[in-house]
């Protein structure tokens, strides 16, 4: 930015002093073509007529009024003015040849001094009145601009790169949308072809790229899920039907039940891929009637207290009551996700907290644990499919209830983050303001 | 065949070819069979559902299931049709010595009344209904919380060792059984 300032200012004052110089040279050679011209047509006189009228010229020459800008002396070789202007000493004493002089303050003159035939000396000359103004309204002119310049690049600068700043902040909240998980998320163009939507339309392409990548992914994923789980389910039927038949206690009944609950845990699994794939199809959930979210939330604490009290903790809740347009049994298996989670990773003994707030029609939730928290690092991994923080490798669970809560906050128009609850994790769920429960 | 035989239960897969099971449902029940009936389907969303339970079917179970699923779920149907007397307006529910008065919403066991949450006498009173059957957790989750989904950790268990805890603590005969890998039973 600055260095642009610079730069602009240099070429700027480059190029005052080139016109200055030019035309300062072009005017002096055409008023020395102008006294060279004068000076002769008197040398003739003087030659012609002699030193009187000469003398009387440059007398008349001197008083008229509408030559005031010619200059004509006669001096003899000390320097004693005979007629005409009386010149400084130093113009006198220098000799033949162009002088430049000022007189007491006046105009610049631009003079020639010519060595008569007597011994006189004869000096014609022209006050460069008209172009010194022209110079120096030129330098006036040249130094203001000079001041408004670097005032009116600084101000261009402030504003074109304010102009690319909001191109790229455009650009910059796409990125972030999509690094969120909103892969559908897509720049705006506007079509202009310049480079900023070029960047958008080749950023939008590789998104499409992207999200073609993801969704077959997934639908690998979904069709493993769909197409396993008819035959395991039969496994776990034969599995059942043989465990029937054995006495309670023996080896192999145990053997098959370990086997039975391997199969329902594989079983589990398969039908959470194929729930969080069907609820992220669905279309957005704000046409449907709102459900009460505290209540749903109280059902969820009252479903959950009992293993609370077999680990020792406590579920508080600070729940004010709230409408949110969407699927109760959606948004129930949210909470009851979100409370596993806590209950799970929370510190034995503590509390886990949950705090439901409504502000105009934005809904905020809170859940949280006193637990190990998670690494910001970790906080956007956690709710990648099958993502497991190292240390919970061993516990129980497939690493698909997060993954599965956020989908279904974001079916619902809602946003999570994972915040530090120092000691613990803070999941805060947000619902922004939604235009079906205003109508409902 | 349906509207022909009489039949206990109609287990009816949805996704028939023409006819559907959702037609067959209602072309029953508009010439007013009233037959209990179990569909089954590989449409398990919530709104497939209550279109499935709208049309007139009992009961709706999502592909694919567990054998002890169906059987427990036709076994339901099955006793609810054949007029079970623990299934018409009774005031008091007995399950050999224990007792639950459906007016007081209170629960005894061989004369010794019995303090429960409102949640456990909803489960009580659900096992006591089906008494004597397999109640798979689902089932129990579908009728006593009524919400559809899936619990991340088995919270129906807790649940139920807390009432077993005040039911059977103690005692020399349990009355409530898990059925491992099934579900639970009250009673033989």
């Amino acid at each position: 930015m600055m260095l642009v300032c610079g730069a602009y200012l240099l070429a700027f004052l480059l190029l005052a002093a080139g016109i200055y110089a030019t035309v300062s040279a072009r005017m002096r050679i055409d008023t020395r073509a102008f006294v060279d011209a004068s000076a002769e047509e008197l040398h003739s006189l003087y030659r012609a007529l002699g030193r009187q009228a000469l003398l009387e010229y440059v007398v008349d020459g001197s008083r008229d009024t509408d030559r005031t800008f010619m200059v004509y002396s006669m001096f003899d070789g000390q320097g004693r003015t005979l007629a005409g202007r009386v010149l400084p000493a130093s113009v006198a004493a220098a000799g033949p040849g162009w002088q430049r002089f000022r007189i007491r303050g006046g105009p610049r003159i631009e003079a020639q001094v010519i060595r008569l035939a007597g011994g006189e000396y004869l000096l014609v000359g022209l006050e460069m009145r008209a172009g010194e103004w022209f110079l120096d309204t030129m330098a006036r002119a040249a130094g203001l601009a000079l001041l408004i310049a670097p005032v009116l690049a600084l101000a261009m600068g402030w504003a074109i790169s304010g102009w690319i700043g909001h191109r790229l902040s455009v650009l910059d909240r796409a990125v972030e949308d999509v690094s969120a998980g909103r892969l559908h998320r897509r720049v705006p163009v506007d079509g202009s072809g310049d480079a900023f939507d070029r960047i958008g339309h080749s950023f939008n392409e590789m998104l499409d790229r992207i999200g073609e990548l993801v969704d077959s992914v997934r639908q690998v994923s979904d069709h493993i899920a769909h197409d396993l789980r008819t035959p395991l389910t039969r496994l776990r039927n034969r599995l059942a039907s043989a465990r029937a038949g054995l006495p309670e206690g023996s080896e192999a009944a145990a053997g098959l039940d370990a086997a039975l609950a391997d199969t329902d845990q594989l079983l589990q699994i398969f039908s959470a891929i194929l729930r969080l794939s069907r609820i992220e199809a669905q279309a957005q959930a704000s046409d449907l009637p709102p459900v009460r979210l505290d209540a749903l939330a109280r059902d969820a604490v009252d479903l959950y207290a009992p293993i609370a009290a077999e680990r020792g903790m406590r579920i508080d809740v600070d729940l004010e009551p709230a409408r949110l347009p969407g699927d109760a049994d959606q948004l129930f298996q949210m909470l009851v996700n979100l409370i596993d989670n806590a209950l799970k990773y929370g510190q034995d003994g503590d509390a886990v907290r949950l705090l439901l707030r409504q502000e105009g029609e934005a809904v905020r939730l809170e859940i949280a644990d006193r637990g190990d928290g998670i690494p910001e690092a970790e906080r956007q991994r956690v709710f990648d499919r099958f993502h497991r923080l190292d240390a919970h490798r061993g516990s129980e669970g497939n690493g698909l209830g997060l993954p599965l809560a956020r989908a279904i906050v974001l079916r619902h128009g809602g946003q999570v983050s994972l915040h530090d609850n120092a000691p613990g994790l803070r999941v805060r769920i947000d619902f922004p303001v939604s235009g079906g429960a205003s109508i409902a | 065949m349906a509207m022909r035989g009489s039949y206990d239960v109609i287990v009816l897969d949805r996704m028939l070819p023409d006819p559907d099971g959702l037609a067959i449902v209602c072309a029953l029940r508009e010439a007013g069979d009233r037959t209990p009936v179990l569909m089954l389907t590989a449409l398990g969303d919530v709104d497939h559902r209550v279109e499935g339970l709208r049309a007139g079917a009992d009961d709706y179970l999502v592909k694919p299931f567990a054998f002890a699923e169906l059987s427990a779920r036709i076994d339901g149907l099955a006793r609810r049709a054949q007029g079970d007397p623990r299934d018409g307006a009774p005031v008091r529910l007995k399950v050999e010595d224990l007792e639950l008065d459906l007016i007081r919403h209170q629960a005894s066991r061989n004369g010794r009344p019995i303090v429960l949450l409102p949640r456990e006498y909803a489960l009580l009173e659900y096992l006591m209904r089906h008494a004597g059957q397999t109640v798979t957790r689902a089932m129990l989750l579908e009728a006593v919380w009524d919400y559809h989904f899936d619990p991340q950790t088995n919270v129906i268990e807790v649940h139920i060792s807390r009432l077993r805890q005040k039911i059977d603590h103690g005692l020399p005969k349990p009355l409530l059984h898990t059925l491992r890998g099934v579900g639970y039973r009250l009673g033989d």
